[in-house]
C-alpha cells in the first residue's frame, strides 16, 4: 500500500514538473504568435493561387493547435477539405472531432492566444484565379472579409444575438462595416428588412424593431440566417444550425437554407454530427475523427459505399435503420484524449474490423474512385492495385 | 514508390496484413492518468495559484504572531513604563492611576533593545499591543463571519426551500437590512453603548453581534440563489424522478454545490470585515482604549507630534491591517479561480 | 415597465417603513431619563426643546404608538433638536449636506471614469502585465483601509516638505474672497485634491474589479463571437456589443454606491477637516447626540432606498428583457 502511495506520489512531482514545462513552452509559443500578429505583412506574403480554380475554398493540411495548460491540444490535425463553387460540403464526426475548430479556423476566431493555427494554408479564392491564404492574412484585410465573403451560422439561437441590441441594429452594422455599394442608411435598413422578408420572416418591418428575446428560436435562426446572407456572401460556414432547434422546426430550417443557396448561389459548409441532415443537404461529405479526416466522398459514395470502420459504425448507430431492432448500435471505447495522441490509427482500439497493419502508423489517405478516399489499412490491397 | 509501400513494412504480402487482429483492450487508461476528487482538484489548482499561496503563508504567519508569538513575549498590552529619573532603569505596573516617585513615563520611545517598535504615548509597547490588536482583529473577523453564514444559510435555505411566501418575506428583510448605513448605524449604536454604559472591554461584543446582523444579507442571497438554480437544474429534476430523499439532496447535491461559494464569500469577508472593524476602532466606535486593536492604534496619528515624529506609532498597525486585508483578498481570488475552473483561462 | 417601476416603488416604501422601524427599535434602548441628563449641563437647550425630544421618542408609551407617533413627525422632517448644535436636526443636516454632496460626487465621476475604462482594458488584455498592473491595483484599492491612506497622504503632503497641497479645510482661511471668483474655486479645487484621490483609490478598486469580471464574462459570449463574425471593427466589438451588456450588472452597483460615499466621508472629512455632514455626525458621536444621529441615519437610509429605486430604474433602462416584460 505505501509502496503505491510513494509512487503516486512520484507520479505526482512528475507531473508538476511537467506543467510547468508546458506553461514555460506555452509563454513561448504565445510570444512567438504574438509578434507574428503585430509585424506588417506585405500582400505578396498571403497571396496565392488556387489548386482548382472551380473551388470557392482550399483547406490543405491545416494543423490547429491549442496550446493550454495541460498540454498541447491538436485539435485539428491535418486536414484537407476542398470547397467548390455552389456546392454543399457536409462536415460530420462526434463533439470534439476537431469540425467546430476548422470552421473557427478558416475564420480566424480561435480563442486567443491558446488556439493557434500552426501550420497550412486556407485558400480562399478572390477571383480572377488569384486566392489569399486566410491563415496569414493580416487582422484588418481578415475583418473585411469575415461577415461579407465569408459568414457563419452559429449552433445556439438563443445566445448567438446580443440581447440588448435591437434586430435591425444587429442586422444593418453587418453592411454599414462592409459598405461596398455606398448604400445610405435609409438604404440599409429597406436591405435588412428585405432580407428578414427572404428568410420567411412575416411582419420584417415589426421584427426589425424587437429585441432577440422577443423573439422564438426558429425566428431567431432566421434572423442569424440573415445576418449571414446580407452581404451576399461566397461561403457560408453553417456551424450545426438546427441542432438546438425543435424537429420540425428544424426541416423548415434546412428547407431554408437549401432553397437560399441556390438564390445567392454561395457554397456552404455544413457542420454536423446527424447523418441526415447531411444526407439531405450535402454533395460533398467529409468524416471526421479526432482531428483528422477519415473519410471523404460525394454523398453518394458515403452513404451507398461507407468504407471507413467509424463511417460504418456511424451509419449503423442512425436511429431511422434502427426501427425495429432492439437496440441501437453504439461504436465501443472513447475517443483518445487529443493531448497524447497515439502513433497509429486512432480508431483502433475501437474497431471492430482491425486487421495485423493496423499496427503500423497512422494510416494516410487511399483514394477508393475518383471522389471517394479513406484513411484506413484495409483498403491498402485497392489502393496499391490502383497505384501499381 | 509511395506511400502505400511504406504502409506494408514488415509484411510479407498484402493478404498477411490483412488478416483480422484485435485491438479493443489495449488502452488502460488508468495506467498513466492520476484520478483526483473534486476537493483534490481544488486544492491542487489552489496551490498553483502564486498569490493564493503567498497569502495562505501571511494568514498563517500573522495567526503565530498574533496568537503564538505573545506567550514568549515578556511584555503585555495594557502594560505601564515608567523610566526612574537618576538611574534611568525601567518600572513596569499594570496601575495607570499609581503615581510613581522619582520616575517619568517612558512616552513615545524609538525602536531600541527594550522596545523592538518603541512606546506610545501612553507608555505601552507597541509590539505587544501590535499583537494583541491583531488578535482583536482576526477575532472579530471570525466571530462575524460566522454570525453571518450561520444567520445567512439559515434564512437564505428557508427563502430558497419553501418558497412562496415565506420567500417574499425574507428577500423584503434582506433588502431592508441592506438598506441600512451600516458606518452611521455603528455611531448610533456606540453611542447608545456609551450611554448605557457599557464598559470599553465589552464593547467589541456588542460590535461584533450588530456587525454579524448586518453583513448575513449577501450570504442568504447566495445560498437562496444557489438552491433556487439547483432546483431548476436538469440533473436535479431527473434526481427529484428518481425520488431522492430531502436528507440525500441537502448533503449530496446542495452542499457540495453550495459550499465552495461559502466558503469563498466568507474569505473575502473576513477580510472586509477586518477593514470595518479597524475603521470602527480608528473613529473610537469598536475596541475602546486601553484595549488594543490595530485600528485604534492607527488613530493616534491624530496627534500631530506622532504623525510627523513617530511613525512607529502608527505605521506598523496600518502595514498590518493592510497586509492581512491583502492576504485574505488573495487567498478568497485563489480560492475562487480554484472551485470556479470556468472563470480561468 | 410602467408595472415594474410601481412594483419597485411600493417595494421601496415597504423597505423606508422596515428600516424606519428598524431604527426606531434602537433608539428604545435609550434609558428613559436620557435626555434630561445629557442636556443638564446645555445652557442654550430650552425647556420646551427637551419636551420635544421626549415626546418624539415616545419613550413612556407602548412601541407601536411610539413609533406611529415618531414616524408622523419624521415624514414631516421633524427629527427634534441636536444635543450638540441647539438647532432642530434637519436644519444642520441640510446645512452640511453640499459639501458632502459635491464631494461624494465629484469623488464617484472619477472613481467611474477611471474604473470602467480601466477594467475594459484589464479584461481585454487578460493574462498580460496590463492585466496584472491592473489587479495588483483592484488589490490594493480593496485592502487599504481609508484612513491609514488618508492619514499617510497627509503626512507626505503635510510635513514632508510637499507642501504642494494643503491638507486641511476647504479653502485657506488667510484669503478673504469677495464674492464667488475663479480663485476661490481654484482654492476649492486644491483643497479637494487629496480628499478625493482618498475616496477614489480606495473606491476604485471594487470598481474596476466588477467591470473587469464582469467584462471578461461578455467578450466571451456567444454575441461577441457573432459579433466578431460578422466582421465589425473590434472597437464596436467591445464598447457596443460586450459593453453594453457588462453595463447591466454596472448600473446596480451605481445606485448602491452612494450611500457608501457618505459613509465613507466620516473618516475623510473628519480627517482633513472638512466642514461636512461627515465631521458633523462625528462631533455628534463623540458627544452621544443620539436624536442626530438618528436623523442622519434616517437621511442616509432614505438615500440608499432611493440609491436602489434608482439602480432599478436605471437597469430596466439599460436591459430591454427588463423594460419590455
Amino acid at each position: 500500500m505505501g509502496d503505491t502511495k510513494r509512487e503516486l506520489k512520484e507520479k505526482d512531482k512528475q507531473r508538476n514538473k511537467d506543467l510547468k514545462k508546458v506553461k514555460r513552452f506555452n509563454a513561448k509559443v504565445y510570444r512567438r504568435f504574438a509578434r507574428k500578429q503585430h509585424r506588417r505583412v506585405p500582400e505578396s506574403r498571403y497571396k496565392t493561387t488556387m489548386k482548382n480554380p472551380e473551388n470557392v475554398l482550399e483547406i490543405d493540411g491545416l494543423h490547429t493547435y491549442f496550446y493550454t495548460d495541460i498540454g498541447t491540444v491538436r485539435a485539428v490535425d491535418g486536414v484537407t477539405i476542398q470547397i467548390p463553387r455552389g456546392k454543399t460540403v457536409g462536415v460530420v464526426g462526434e463533439s470534439g472531432c476537431g469540425k467546430s475548430v476548422t470552421s473557427l479556423s478558416i475564420l480566424r476566431l480561435l480563442q486567443e492566444p491558446q488556439g493557434q493555427i500552426a501550420e497550412g494554408e486556407l485558400r480562399f479564392n478572390i477571383g480572377d484565379g488569384e486566392a489569399i491564404d486566410l491563415a496569414k492574412v493580416p487582422p484588418k484585410r481578415m475583418n473585411s472579409i469575415r461577415g461579407n465573403d465569408i459568414t457563419m451560422i452559429f449552433q445556439e439561437p438563443m445566445t448567438t444575438l446580443n440581447p440588448v441590441l435591437t434586430i435591425g441594429k444587429q442586422l444593418d452594422e453587418v453592411v454599414r462595416y462592409h459598405n461596398v455599394d455606398k448604400l445610405t442608411s435609409r438604404m440599409i435598413k429597406d436591405r435588412s428588412i428585405e432580407m428578414l422578408e427572404t428568410v420567411g420572416i412575416a411582419n420584417a418591418s415589426g421584427i426589425y424593431s424587437m429585441y432577440p428575446h422577443e423573439l422564438s428560436g426558429g425566428m431567431r435562426q432566421r434572423v442569424v440566417i440573415a445576418l449571414a446572407l446580407l452581404c451576399n456572401p461566397k461561403l457560408i460556414i453553417a456551424d450545426e444550425p438546427t441542432t438546438a432547434l425543435d424537429v420540425t422546426i428544424q426541416a423548415q430550417i434546412l428547407e431554408l437554407l437549401k432553397a437560399l443557396k441556390d438564390k445567392v448561389s454561395a457554397s456552404i459548409m455544413f457542420i454536423t454530427h446527424d447523418l441526415g441532415v447531411v444526407a439531405e443537404t450535402a454533395d460533398f461529405v467529409v468524416v471526421m475523427y479526432a482531428g483528422r479526416i477519415v473519410e471523404q466522398g460525394t454523398v453518394y459514395d458515403i452513404f451507398h459505399a461507407p468504407s471507413h470502420p467509424y463511417t460504418i459504425g456511424l451509419m449503423k448507430s442512425r436511429p431511422s435503420d434502427a426501427i425495429g431492432e432492439e437496440s441501437l448500435y453504439s461504436i465501443p471505447g472513447n475517443v483518445p484524449s487529443p493531448i497524447e495522441l497515439p502513433d497509429y490509427c486512432y480508431f483502433r482500439n475501437r474497431c471492430d474490423m482491425s486487421v495485423k497493419a493496423c499496427r503500423g502508423k497512422y494510416p494516410s489517405m487511399l483514394p477508393l474512385s475518383d471522389t471517394h478516399e479513406v484513411a484506413c489499412y484495409r483498403y491498402i490491397k485497392i489502393g496499391s492495385e490502383a497505384n501499381g | 514508390m509511395n506511400d502505400n509501400n511504406d504502409m506494408l513494412a514488415g509484411f510479407a504480402s498484402v493478404e498477411e496484413a490483412l488478416e483480422p487482429e484485435s485491438f479493443y483492450e489495449e488502452e488502460d487508461v488508468a495506467e498513466h492518468q492520476l484520478f483526483l476528487t473534486p476537493a483534490q482538484m481544488i486544492i491542487r489548482r489552489f496551490v498553483r495559484n502564486k498569490l493564493a499561496v503567498v497569502g495562505t503563508t501571511i494568514l498563517v504567519l500573522m495567526a503565530l504572531f498574533c496568537f503564538g508569538v505573545p506567550l514568549f513575549y515578556e511584555y503585555n498590552q495594557t502594560e505601564i513604563f515608567y523610566l526612574d529619573k537618576d538611574t534611568g532603569e525601567e518600572i513596569r505596573t499594570f496601575d495607570s492611576e499609581e503615581r510613581m516617585l522619582n520616575s517619568i513615563l517612558a512616552v513615545m520611545q524609538p525602536p531600541g533593545k527594550q522596545h523592538i517598535l518603541g512606546t506610545n504615548k501612553m507608555g505601552q509597547d507597541m509590539l505587544a499591543r501590535l499583537m494583541y490588536g491583531g488578535r482583536i482583529s482576526l477575532m472579530v473577523g471570525f466571530i462575524v463571519v460566522i454570525i453571518e453564514l450561520v444567520i445567512g444559510v439559515i434564512l437564505g435555505g428557508l427563502a430558497g426551500y419553501y418558497r412562496g411566501w415565506v420567500d417574499i418575506v425574507l428577500m423584503r428583510l434582506v433588502e431592508i437590512v441592506s438598506a441600512i448605513p451600516f458606518m452611521p448605524l455603528m455611531l448610533i449604536v456606540s453611542s447608545l453603548l456609551i450611554v448605557v454604559k457599557i464598559s470599553p472591554a465589552n464593547k467589541i461584543y456588542y460590535v461584533m453581534i450588530v456587525l454579524g446582523l448586518l453583513f448575513w444579507t449577501s450570504v442568504a442571497r447566495l445560498v437562496r440563489g444557489n438552491i433556487l438554480s439547483l432546483r431548476e437544474s436538469e440533473y436535479m429534476q431527473a434526481a427529484d424522478a428518481t425520488g431522492i430523499r430531502p436528507w440525500h439532496k441537502i448533503t449530496r447535491h446542495l452542499i457540495p454545490n453550495t459550499l465552495p461559494n461559502l466558503i469563498v464569500t466568507a474569505t473575502l469577508d473576513l477580510g472586509y470585515i477586518i477593514l470595518i472593524e479597524s475603521t470602527l476602532s480608528f473613529l473610537g466606535v469598536g475596541v475602546g482604549v486601553p484595549y488594543a486593536s490595530w485600528g485604534n492604534m492607527v488613530s493616534e496619528v491624530a496627534d500631530s507630534i506622532i504623525m510627523r515624529q513617530h511613525p512607529n506609532i502608527w505605521i506598523s498597525p496600518g502595514l498590518c491591517i493592510l497586509i492581512t486585508v491583502l492576504a485574505f483578498n488573495f487567498v478568497g481570488d485563489g480560492l475562487r479561480d480554484a472551485t470556479d475552473p470556468k472563470m480561468k483561462r | 415597465m410602467r408595472q415594474y417601476i410601481t412594483r419597485r416603488l411600493l417595494i421601496s416604501i415597504i423597505v423606508l417603513i422596515g428600516v424606519s422601524m428598524m431604527l426606531y427599535a434602537l433608539s428604545r434602548l435609550i434609558p428613559a431619563d436620557y435626555v434630561t441628563l445629557t442636556t443638564s449641563t446645555q445652557a442654550k437647550i430650552t425647556e420646551e426643546m427637551k419636551d420635544h425630544l421626549r415626546d418624539l421618542y415616545g419613550l413612556n408609551t407602548s412601541f407601536l404608538t411610539g413609533y406611529w407617533n415618531w414616524f408622523k413627525s419624521a415624514i414631516r422632517l421633524d427629527f427634534g433638536v441636536s444635543l450638540t448644535y441647539a438647532r432642530p436636526v434637519t436644519e444642520v443636516i441640510g446645512s452640511c449636506m453640499a459639501v458632502t454632496f459635491s464631494i461624494a460626487f465629484i469623488a464617484l465621476l472619477f472613481e467611474v471614469a477611471i474604473g470602467l475604462p480601466l477594467g475594459i482594458l484589464a479584461a481585454r488584455k487578460r493574462n498580460t502585465k496590463t492585466d496584472y498592473i491592473i489587479t495588483a491595483f483592484i488589490f490594493i484599492g480593496i485592502s487599504l483601509p481609508s484612513f491609514f491612506f488618508a492619514a499617510m497622504l497627509k503626512r507626505l503632503f503635510g510635513f514632508y516638505g510637499l507642501n504642494l497641497l494643503p491638507t486641511s479645510g476647504l479653502l485657506n482661511p488667510r484669503i478673504l474672497y469677495d464674492g464667488f471668483t475663479l480663485e476661490k474655486l481654484k482654492d476649492y479645487a486644491q483643497h479637494l485634491i487629496i480628499p478625493i484621490l482618498v475616496f477614489v483609490l480606495t473606491g476604485c478598486g471594487s470598481w474596476l474589479r466588477f467591470t473587469r469580471a464582469n467584462m471578461i464574462e461578455s467578450l466571451e459570449s456567444d454575441y461577441v463571437r457573432t459579433a466578431r463574425a460578422k466582421g465589425i471593427p473590434e472597437r464596436r466589438v467591445v464598447y457596443t456589443h460586450a459593453f453594453r451588456n457588462t453595463l447591466i450588472p454596472i448600473v446596480t452597483l451605481l445606485g448602491a454606491s452612494l450611500p457608501s460615499l457618505f459613509s465613507g466621508a466620516i473618516i475623510t472629512e473628519q480627517l482633513f477637516g472638512i466642514p461636512g455632514i461627515g465631521s458633523t455626525a462625528f462631533k455628534a458621536y463623540e458627544l452621544s447626540d443620539v436624536p442626530f444621529l438618528m436623523g442622519f441615519n434616517v437621511f442616509l437610509a432614505f438615500l440608499t432606498i432611493v440609491g436602489f429605486l434608482i439602480s432599478d430604474i436605471l437597469y430596466a433602462v439599460v436591459d430591454p428583457r427588463v423594460r419590455l416584460s
